[in-house]
Formats: structure tokens, sequence, C-alpha cells
């Protein structure tokens, strides 16, 4: 009989719900938000990338423009690289606005991406960033805390929830049936989700590639609202007053959802600090100039390499030499300092992930701290996909630089002709080009399985206590 | 007899009762704890970094001057760099100001420092710093400093302690009893909340100031400035908890009314203005205006390619070389040249940040954020005040430069002793966007009381 009465009560759950006008019209204002924002973002990223796509068809006809260049001169100039645009972003920007959309690539430097999103902001910038993804993260479980806070208390002050034990619905039954029910509003919060960000998709023109990320993201997803949605139950039947458990709950949510992410962060860079900018810069800057052991000197490097290339050309003098030593020196600067470069900035993003796992251990606080990364990873917005495409970059880089070189240690003939060498540097490098590779799906799940593993296992503790507490039922109402 | 002291009286007596409220300010007393060292550590963070880059040139110049002593002990004649005051190297530095443990404000979305040199574009000077290697998480999650407390959490804090002020006594009838006493409701209701917000706010503020004081003492103007910032942000909390109450009839009612408020003011709204400002003033492409300053730096290049291969094999007959007459001139062409497109695309940033000021005039929140950034010294306007200073002290040293190259004069020992110019920043003035802030606070604050007493005079029997 107990079995029988689940979808009654279930059912009887989901029509209070949907009777609910209050509620009504905050699920209907969520979900406008959530379709607008997930639409605006789509229409916004495409023009965006059609921007870029443009920006960077510019960007080499303004290489080309310098038709003779010295080599070197035009390693100085550069080349930018603008990064592509990645479909879930518009689901969840994630970190996009913090890392920088352009690269400057130049000889004998590692830039950082510049041109972020909240660079030049006002206080105003502060509070900007809402996404269907903000919504999901944020707003999503404060409509269900909405929704389920007084699911017992309110039966129980009208004496219905007597009658209900009364008539033989085990304590237990009850919590299984409301928690389908309002675990159905979770659904449909899915679905819109899921829709919107299918028909944002079609509007920024991705194609289907996106879809299985999409989907393993709304898994994330469920787990965390179903969470919430488990932990309001529990309260309610914790607390006799409706009040009492709302207070609790929203709590709850101030702390998992504003406070915790805010002190996370800030607790990694205490225990994990990263290097800045410029002390960065400065230690690469130094051991460039006194060799890695910090005892070889740029001079005496140089005075070695000159020795051993004019003993591999069997020549005494550099004059002699049939290759351009200028060229062979800004060679070996340039393996050099990139693997200095290299070096630092692989210790400076493990500092970042080591900062991300310590991050990742307030999830024990907070189901937040997992869902973001889950979340920001399969959208390719995250810190990591970011390092993906930089190390893409600098791969580029290193080959046009090295190419440019070459081309001055092989092309350029000092004594034949005395002056500035000038060379057509847009075909030097011609066929030097770069298309950079997102991250594939498997990586990502290998990296962030761990962020799922915490849902679960939050969504399953959620579960156990609103079952656990379901007993409060009837000791206070039997 | 005004009955005000005795409601105030009654009120205290029951503040003093309520076991949340020292709660409430254990609470906020751990948080700004916290924030204000995580701010103090963040300031000195950022102040460290900017001393690093002052002291790149330093370095430099020292490394040059030993250099230049090593070869005229030889006998050599120094050379160059170690000569020529076009390749001296100048830094400008963003100091921090007296109460930047307050907010992190902007101050990571603009560069604190800029790397100069006499032949630079001055539009250039920043791109070195332009972005730091802080962990991206970190500015994505936002700083937990002061403001983050003040504007976010303290408003959570203060409608805990007064979302139910009245509507619990509607709830339980006692409502019908107070009223029924020879005792205006405005003033009784008003008075109430007003009593039970303070109890909250007054110490909060004390504790703000108190703790920032000793973080970082000195600044007694920006810390009174603080206090009445604090003030005026949690009296319209207080104002509009009091306002829901005269509305709803039960304490459930009452929060989740209170809780919207706060969502709607704090996090949505504000979101909403920074969405309209991007609609109405789209940011410049920054990629566009990249490929714009290299096409036109490669036109003037092109354009004195053949001066410049001229002056490599010429004579000057000064002490400054040919090719640094021929530089001299192509970036005099090259600065005219790119000066009207530095000038639209900070043009277009600028129009967004107008919005964006214009907007905050509409949300509490930003007003306060507002404020308390530019308390701290990391709002836009001190940012962008800098990066002026920093081009202007540029045009010095270029004009320094080229003065010492009209003199024919070269750097001697006695020049790298004597030391480099110095950027000196001058802080500017905030007196008038932050009474403006305050201002408009104090007039949303009376907006809802406005609407408040609006309420209070439809009659007692609106309020049960």
């Amino acid at each position: 009989m107990a079995r029988a009465l689940l979808p009654v009560i279930a059912g009887q759950q989901w029509r209070l719900l949907v009777r609910d006008r209050r509620l009504a019209v905050l699920a209907v204002a969520l979900l406008l938000v959530l379709f607008t924002t997930a639409v605006s973002a789509a229409a916004m990223q495409k023009a965006r990338e059609a921007e870029r796509i443009a920006a960077q068809a510019e960007e080499g006809r303004v290489w080309s423009l310098q038709g003779a260049a010295n080599p070197h001169g035009a390693a100085h100039f550069g080349r930018y690289v603008f990064k592509p645009a990645v479909p879930l972003a518009i689901v969840d920007p994630g970190l996009l606005p913090q890392l920088g959309a352009s690269l400057k690539l130049e000889a004998h430097s590692s830039n950082p991406a510049q041109n972020r999103a909240i660079d030049g902001g006002t206080a105003l910038t502060r509070f900007a960033g809402v996404s269907p993804a903000t919504m999901l993260q944020l707003l999503a479980p404060l409509l269900i805390i909405l929704a389920g806070f007084a699911t017992f208390a309110g039966p129980r002050a009208c004496g219905q929830l007597r009658q209900e034990l009364a008539a033989g619905a085990s304590p237990a039954v009850l919590m299984a049936g409301r928690l389908a029910g309002l675990a159905g509003t979770v659904a449909v919060v899915l679905a819109v989700a899921g829709i919107a960000a299918g028909a944002a998709l079609l509007v920024s023109g991705a194609g289907a590639d996106a879809l299985p990320s999409l989907l393993w993201m709304l898994l994330g997803y469920g787990l965390y609202l179903y969470a919430f949605a488990a932990l309001t139950l529990a309260a309610s039947a914790a607390f006799a007053e409706a009040r009492s458990a709302l207070v609790v709950l929203l709590a709850f949510w101030a702390t998992a959802t504003l406070f915790v992410p805010r002190v996370a962060p800030a607790v990694a860079d205490v225990l994990a600090p990263t290097l800045s900018g410029p002390a960065l810069e400065a230690a690469v800057t130094n051991e460039v100039r006194k060799g890695p052991s910090g005892h070889d000197p740029q001079d005496a490097r140089l005075e070695r390499l000159r020795k051993a290339t004019m003993q591999r050309y069997g020549v005494s003098k550099l004059e002699d030499l049939p290759i351009d030593f200028n060229g062979v020196a800004l060679f070996n600067g340039e393996l050099l300092s990139t693997t200095i470069y290299r070096r630092y900035f692989d210790g400076l993003y493990d500092s970042y992930d080591r900062q991300a796992a310590i991050q990742r251990s307030f999830a024990l606080l907070s189901p937040f701290q997992a869902v973001r990364p889950w979340s920001a990873a399969l959208a390719q917005s995250d810190q990591h996909a970011h390092r993906v495409f930089l190390v893409q970059a600098d791969a580029y880089r290193y080959a046009l630089v090295q190419r440019l070189n070459r081309n001055i240690i092989f092309q350029h003939k000092p004594s034949a002709a005395p002056g500035p060498y000038l060379a057509d540097v847009a075909a030097i490098t011609r066929d030097e080009t770069f298309t950079p590779q997102p991250p594939a799906l498997g990586t990502t799940l290998a990296r962030h399985w761990i962020d799922l593993a915490i849902l679960a296992g939050w969504a399953a503790f959620a579960t156990a206590l609103a079952f656990a507490l379901s007993g409060c039922l009837n000791r206070r109402d039997a | 007899m005004s009955l005000i002291p005795a409601i105030a009286r009654l009120e205290r007596r029951r503040v003093l009762r309520d076991r949340a409220m020292p709660l409430l300010l254990l609470v906020f007393a751990l948080l700004a704890g916290y924030a204000v060292f995580s701010g103090a550590r963040w300031a000195a963070a950022r102040a460290h970094a900017v001393e690093q880059v002052l002291a790149e040139a330093d370095e430099t110049m020292a490394l040059r001057r030993e250099t230049f002593v090593k070869m005229t002990a030889k006998g050599e004649k120094p050379n160059f760099g170690l000569i020529y005051a076009t390749a001296l190297p100048f830094r400008a530095g963003l100091p921090n100001a007296p109460l930047a443990a307050l907010s992190a404000g902007q101050a990571e979305g603009y560069p604190a420092a800029a790397s100069i040199a006499p032949f630079l574009d001055p539009y250039a000077i920043f791109d070195a710093h332009r972005s730091g290697l802080e962990n991206p998480a970190i500015l994505g999650a936002g700083r937990f400093d002061l403001a983050f407390v003040i504007v976010f959490l303290l408003p959570l804090l203060l409608i805990a302690a007064t979302y139910d002020f009245w509507s619990r006594e509607v709830e339980s009838g006692s409502a019908r009893i107070q009223l029924a006493q020879p005792v205006r409701p405005a003033v009784l209701i008003l008075t109430r909340a007003a009593v039970r917000g303070a109890a909250l706010l007054v110490p909060a503020t004390a504790i703000t100031v108190l703790l920032l004081a000793l973080a970082a003492p000195g600044d007694l103007a920006g810390l009174a400035l603080l206090a009445l910032t604090i003030l005026a942000y949690g009296s319209f909390w207080i104002a509009l908890a009091a306002l829901i109450n005269l509305f709803v009839r039960s304490s459930t009612t009452a929060a989740l009314a209170c809780g919207t408020a706060w969502l709607g003011l704090v996090v949505l709204l504000p979101a909403a203005l920074a969405a309209a400002t991007e609609l109405a003033a789209p940011a410049p492409s920054p990629m566009a205006y990249a490929n714009g300053v290299r096409a036109a730096g490669l036109e003037v290049r092109a354009a004195n390619a053949k001066a410049i291969k001229a002056a490599a094999t010429a004579e000057s007959g000064r002490a400054y070389p040919a090719t640094l007459w021929a530089s001299r001139r192509e970036i005099g062409e090259r600065d005219a040249r790119l000066l009207p497109l530095h000038h639209a695309y900070a043009e277009g940033a600028a129009r967004g940040r107008s919005w964006a000021d214009r907007l905050r005039f509409l949300s509490p929140a930003v007003l306060a954020q507002d404020a308390l950034d530019r308390l701290a010294g990391t709002d836009a306007a001190r940012a962008l005040a800098f990066q002026d200073q920093a081009r202007s002290f540029a045009g010095q040293t270029r004009r320094l430069a080229f003065d010492w190259m009209d003199q024919d004069r070269l750097l001697t020992l006695a020049d790298y002793d004597h030391g480099l110019p110095r950027f000196a920043f001058a802080e500017p003035r905030r007196g008038i966007a932050l009474a403006a802030d305050l201002g408009a606070l104090g007039l949303l604050f009376i907006l809802v009381l406005a609407l408040a007493a609006l309420r209070l005079r439809q009659g007692a029997a609106k309020l049960l």
C-alpha cells in the first residue's frame, strides 16, 4: 500500500507547487531570464566570433604589410592571435571575462593574454556576469528552497500531516513522494535550461559537437539541484515551523553560494601563493641574464657559442662563417628564453591547479564548489582550457620566431651584403599557421570526474539526511 | 510628552533579549576581521608588485653604470644605451591609497605601472602591465574584502535582524494591542525599526572602522566617510525591511520578501544595469584597435624607410648618431598618426564608463560599492588619473631626451649617480563623486521612508 501511495503523494506535491502563484511567478521569471540570457549571449557570441574571424584575417594582412623587413625586427613586431569563442560559453562563460582574448606572440617573450572583459570597468563591473550558469548555480537552488521549505511545516500547521500519517502513509513514503514531486521541479528547470542552451547553440551557429558536453553539464546541474531539493525537504521535516526551516535554508544557501565561493579562493591564495607578474618577469630576466645555474652569464654563453660555431664550420674568424652568427645567437637565445619561460609558466599554472584543488576541498561545505568547475570545464571556459590554448599558441610563437631566425642564419650573408638584412617575412612564415585545438571531452571528464563524484556524494548525503529526518514527522505528528 | 524614548527603551530591551543579535554581530565581526586580513594582504602584495616594477629602472641603470665604469677603466669609450638619453628607462607606479585594504575595487582591471622609454608610444607604456598573473579563478570569484562584506553580507545580516520585527507581532496578535496604545503608528513602527536596525548597524560600523584603522591607520577623514557610507547604506536596508513589514502579515512572507529584495537589489538589478551598459555603449573592439595601430605604425615606418636606411650609413656630425635623429622624426610622425586611433578607442571605453557611472544611481549596492572603491583608491577614476599622469610623465622624459639630443649632451657618470627623474602620483579629487554617492544613498533612503509614510497614512487597520 505504501508503495502505491508514492505516485499519489508525488502528484499531490507537484499540484501544490504548480498552484502556488508566487512560486509560479518566480519560476517563470527565472526561466525567462535563463532563456533570455542564453539566447542573447548566443547572439552576442555569434557577432563577436564574426568580428574575431575578421580581425584575425586583418591581422594576417597587417603581418604581410611589413613587406621586406628584417626578420628579427618582424619577430619583435610579432603577431596577434585572437582566442576563438567556445560554443558552450553562452551557457557558462566561466573565467573567460578574466582570461583575456588577445595574445601577442613575439621574440624573447611569452606574454600573458590581454584584453580581458573585466579591464577598464567601474564599480558596476563587480556585479556583471549574469549567465544561464549563474541562474542554475545561484538562483535555481533558491527557487527550490522557496518551493520546498514549507512542504511538511505547512501541512503540519493545519493538521493535514497528522491525517496523512494516520491514513497509513509512513514518514519515509511521504518523504519519498514529496522528494519525487520536488525533483520534478528540478527536472523542469533542467529541461528548460537544456532547451534554452540548445536554442542558444543554434542561434550562435555552433554544431552538434557541443551537445555531449552540454548533457554532461546538465547531469552535474541535475545532481546539484537535486541535492538542494533533498536538503530543503530534510530541513522542512526537521523544523516544527516553516519560518525556522526557511531561515536555516536561506543561511545555507547564502553560505554555499555566496560566502564559501569567495572564501575558498582567498584561502587557496594564502596556502598556495603564486608569483606576481613583475616577480615572474624579474625571475625570467634574471635567469636569462645569469643562466639557469645562476653562474653562467650571458657574455660567457655567447662566447662559448661563438667558439662552438666556428669549430663546427672549421673557421677561425666569424667573418669566414658561411652563415650569419647573429642568427645563431638569436636562435639559441630564443631556445633558452623559451625554455625558461615555459618552466616558469608551467610552475605558475601548476600553482593555479593546486589552488583549484584547495578550492575543491571546500566542496565538503558547499556543492557549489564542485558544480562551478564542472560546468566551466565542460564549457571550456576554465583556466585549464585557456592553458591548453596558451601552450599551443606558444608552440606556434616559437616555431614562427625560430623560422625567422633560421632565415637570418642561412640566408643572410653579412660579408656579401653589408647593411640591414631585409627579407619577405610573410613569405618566410607562410607555412606557419595556428589552429588551436580545444581539449577533448574525454580529457575534460578525466580531469573533472571528481567534481561529478562530489556532486553525486552530495545528492546521496542529502537524500539520506532527508530520509533520516523524516523520522521527525512521526515523532511530532503521530 | 514624546513617546519615542519609551518605545526606544522597550525595543532596546527586546533587542538585548534577542539571542540572535550577539550571534549576528559575532558573525559580522568574524567576516569583517577576515576581510580586513585578506584586504591588507592583497594591498601589500599589490604595493610590492608596483615596487618591483619601479625597481627595474634602477636595476637597469645600476647595471649600465657598472658597465660604464668598467669600460672607462679599460680606456674604452662607453656607447649606445650607456650614453644616449634616448635609451633611458623610466617607470611609473600607482601607489596604494591609505585605505586600499578596504576594497580591491577595479584595481585589477587597470594597469598599476608603466614602463616608459623616451621613444615609446605614450599609449603603449602600460602594455606590459595590463594583465597581472593573478589566478583568474580568484578574480572570477571576487576578492573577499570589506567592500564585499559591507555591500553583500551586511544587508543580509540586517535583514536577519529586522525582517519580521513587525510582521511577527501581526502574526502573534500583539500588534493589535500595541496599535491600541495612544501612540502614532508611524512613531511606533519606525522607532522600533530604527532601534532594532541600529543595534546591529552601529556596532557593525564601529567594528569595521576600528578593524580598518588598525590595519591602515592615518586616514581619519577616509575612516569617517567610510562610517558615513556604511550608515547610509545600512539605513536604506533597515528602512526597506520596515517598509516590507508594513505590507506583509506573516514572518515567512516577510522573510521571502526581504530575501527577494536583497536578491533583486544586490544581484539582479546591478547585473541588469551592467548588461544595459554593454548594450547602450558596447566596448570598442580591442582586436580592431590592435590591428589599426599596427597597420598605421607600419605605414609610418614605410614612409620613413628610405630615411632610416640612409641614416644607417650616414654620419650625423653630432653627439647622437644619424639613426637616432631619423628615429626621432619617425616617432613624431608615428605618434601624430596613432593619436586619433588611441583617442577614438579611449573615448569608446569612456562612453561605457560614463553610462555605468550614471546607471549606478539606480542601485544602492552599486552606489555603496562605488563609494567604498573611491575611499579605497581602487576606483576607475583614480586608475585613469594615473594613466593620464604617467603619459604626461612619459612626455616629460621624451622632452628631456630631445633636449639632451639638441644640446649634444651624453650621459656621464655624474648623471648615473644623480639618478633619473621620478614619477610622483598626484591624488585626484574624489569629493564630488563621493558626495554624489552618499547623497544618492540618502535619497534612496528617503524614498523608501516616503513609501513607508504613504503606507502608514492609510491607517492602522492596514497594518494588521
